[in-house]
């Protein structure tokens, strides 16, 4: 299965919001990274059918989407970032519902073994409206899942989780990235280090950069610096240097950052992860799990 | 397709509950029928009571020479009321005479009106053609079909169904998962128009069936098989019964109300508000009643049927035509509905 996007191009009257994106996307999950605005939920509403690009294409297997309709719908699970529910619907009911509209055989059992795999069936017969956020999230994934998607497109699907909650999905994540495609967009990096196959940098609308993670790090290697420091001196470099970010560990305080010569006398090469990508691409430091 | 109008319909009834409003309607229009309603007739409800009933049966010749007789009877026993009293002052008559004069006179004076309403009833059944004319007591079901006009509580309870159907998805904010669904815009914009059609649709018979139903506990349905001519003094309705004339009636209101809420959801998704679709909603459906009587021409009803909602509908009426004329306006309303919906999601 291949999906490709040939030089797709999103404009609002003045603004560009995506500028000649092309990428070819096999199976595996790959992670959109940008900060906000870069054009990441514009790229996944035009593949889902939600937004007509100005120009360009996508193609699966050679077939136009847009063309394929309901056939390419069938296979596509989407979670957007804000997502709706009817509040007197109970976790069941939203799944039977949208179970109709996606035409799932044997719904019943479906919805069963996603309630498990979300962690919703205790509360799978309380109203949605008394959900908490990352309950609904959770059911958002579900609702993607439903149809067993060959695609599955997430916005910023981890927004306001805690901690235990984004390891939850992270979890589900791994369960069901095998053969499909799994596009997932987020401006939190720790979310997808560990579960994506490859990364999609996007700024201002056009893709900067794509490879896994590994790939990505190596191209910072050497270019990401630890500097010892007083918590004071370390606060009023954060005042001047946007790319940079505080660690408290054994031995003091320091600053990591990321910078093409050495920042500083004391300052000493640090492994470089995928924050430090996204700090080198994007110039700023990335919201924090 | 029915998979998703009867998800569409559990929905309806799940979010916008449904049967709170159905029960609501049917009981506010319960009590309405309960309560006194003040008729004015052109009779005395009794003595046109008792004379129906003396002279029940198929209209003849015979029955129609007596009301003119007994009319002329009580012209005559009127027009000498003066003269009767001068001649008692003058001392002509006795008193004996006098009162049994005036005991007649005050007879003639109650019957009169109900009399000469009779001779006129009369007559003009005289000109009609084409349905069996029969002389029966007529009141309730003429009080029936005056009532049976304009009916605020289903155009509420049709905005309280219909707006939300699909203003519903706005506040929700669930458009992106519903657009994203294999069933097409289309299908599902139908879908939710389909239960809203039938909801509409059975609601409002409901109504009428209370209607009746109440009707038929007070004053029976003894002469629910007579022809609705001898009601309405005219031709047209060919022999269409009091019963048959109804259940016409009720069901083109319905499907009024069924195109009326075709053209509240295309409000609804122009608005994208519940409370100023509701407004609009209820300033466009009450306006085509409240000119109706003032709306010339028998045409303008196939162009504003809602003025069909105001009153029974005229034996000029084209009910194929009309009903044709009902139905292409809700298929338009829909698919612009349809259209408008899915472009602003």
């Amino acid at each position: 299965m291949e999906l490709e996007f040939k030089n797709v191009c999103k404009s609002y009257r003045s603004k560009q919001a995506l500028t000649d994106f092309s990428v070819i996307l096999q199976e595996g999950v790959h992670a959109l990274l940008g900060p906000n605005g870069a054009g990441k939920s514009t790229l996944m509403n035009i593949l889902a059918g939600l937004l007509k690009q100005t120009s360009g294409g996508v193609t699966l297997d050679g077939a136009d989407t847009d063309k394929m309709g309901a056939a390419f719908r069938e296979i596509l699970g989407f979670m957007p970032q804000e997502l709706g529910f009817y509040k007197s619907f109970s976790a069941v009911e939203t799944l039977e519902y949208y179970a109709a509209l996606r035409d799932v055989k044997d719904s019943k059992k479906r919805i069963d073994e996603l309630l498990t795999l979300v962690n919703l069936q205790e509360d799978k017969k309380r109203k949605v409206g008394g959900y908490s956020g990352g309950m609904k999230r959770r059911l958002g994934i579900a609702l993607a899942l439903l149809n067993d998607p060959k695609i599955l497109i997430l916005d910023e699907p981890t927004a306001g989780l805690d901690p235990k909650e984004r390891m939850r999905f992270r979890n589900v994540i791994s369960q069901v990235g095998f053969g499909r495609i799994v596009i997932l967009a987020t401006h939190i990096v720790s979310d997808v280090e560990s579960i994506s196959d490859d990364c999609l940098l996007l700024k201002e609308g056009r893709l900067i950069d794509k490879g896994s993670p590994d790939e990505l790090c190596a191209k910072v290697e050497g270019k990401v610096w630890d500097i010892p420091m007083t918590e004071q001196q370390a606060e009023s470099y954060l005042l001047t240097h946007s790319c940079a970010n505080i660690i408290k560990r054994e031995g003091g305080v320091f600053v990591h950052t990321v910078s093409d010569e050495k920042p500083d006398k004391n300052a000493s090469h640090a492994k470089a992860g995928l924050e430090d990508v996204y700090m080198n691409y994007f110039g700023e430091v990335t919201e924090n799990a | 397709m029915l998979r998703i109008f009867f998800t569409e319909l559990k929905k309806l009834i799940r979010i916008n509950r449904l049967p709170l409003v159905i029960l609501l309607a049917v009981a506010v229009r319960a009590v309405l029928c309960i309560l006194p309603s003040v008729h004015e007739h052109p009779y005395s409800d009794e003595v046109y009571k008792s004379c129906t009933a003396q002279l029940e049966g198929r209209l003849t010749a015979e029955k129609t020479e007596y009301l003119n007789s007994r009319l002329a009877e009580i012209d005559r026993l009127i027009a000498a009321y003066d003269e009767m009293q001068q001649r008692y002052t003058a001392g002509e008559v006795t008193l004996d005479e006098y009162s049994a004069y005036t005991e007649r006179h005050g007879k003639a004076k109650a019957e009169e009106s109900t009399v000469r309403y009779l001779c006129r009833k009369c007559k003009a059944l005289d000109g009609c053609t084409d349905f069996d004319k029969q002389i029966f007591c007529d009141t309730a079901w003429s009080d029936l079909f005056e009532d049976n006009g304009f009916d605020c509580v289903m155009l509420i309870a049709l905005l309280c169904i219909a707006v939300p159907a699909f203003d519903n998805e706005y506040s929700s904010g669930s458009f992106k998962q519903l657009l994203t669904s294999k069933r097409g815009k289309a299908q599902l914009a139908v879908s939710k128009l389909a239960a809203v059609w039938v909801t509409v649709l059975v609601l409002s018979c409901l109504m009428n069936a209370v209607r009746l139903g109440i009707f038929a506990y007070h004053n029976g349905l003894t002469y629910s098989d007579m022809p609705v001519g001898n009601i309405l003094l005219t031709d047209g309705f060919g022999d269409t019964s009091l019963i048959g004339y109804y259940l016409k009636d009720t069901i083109i209101k319905s499907l009024i109300w069924a195109m009326y809420a075709c053209l509240f959801s295309l409000i609804a998704v122009l608005f994208k508000n519940v409370a100023f679709a509701v407004l609009a909603g209820f300033i466009i459906g009450i306006t085509p009643p409240m000119i109706s009587s003032g709306a010339g021409g028998e045409n303008a009803v196939y162009f504003i049927s809602g003025l069909q909602l105001a009153k029974m509908y005229a034996a000029s009426v084209e009910l194929w035509l009309l009903a044709g004329i009902i139905l292409l306006k809700g298929v338009l309303f829909s698919a612009a509905a349809s259209k408008v919906w899915s472009k602003k999601a």
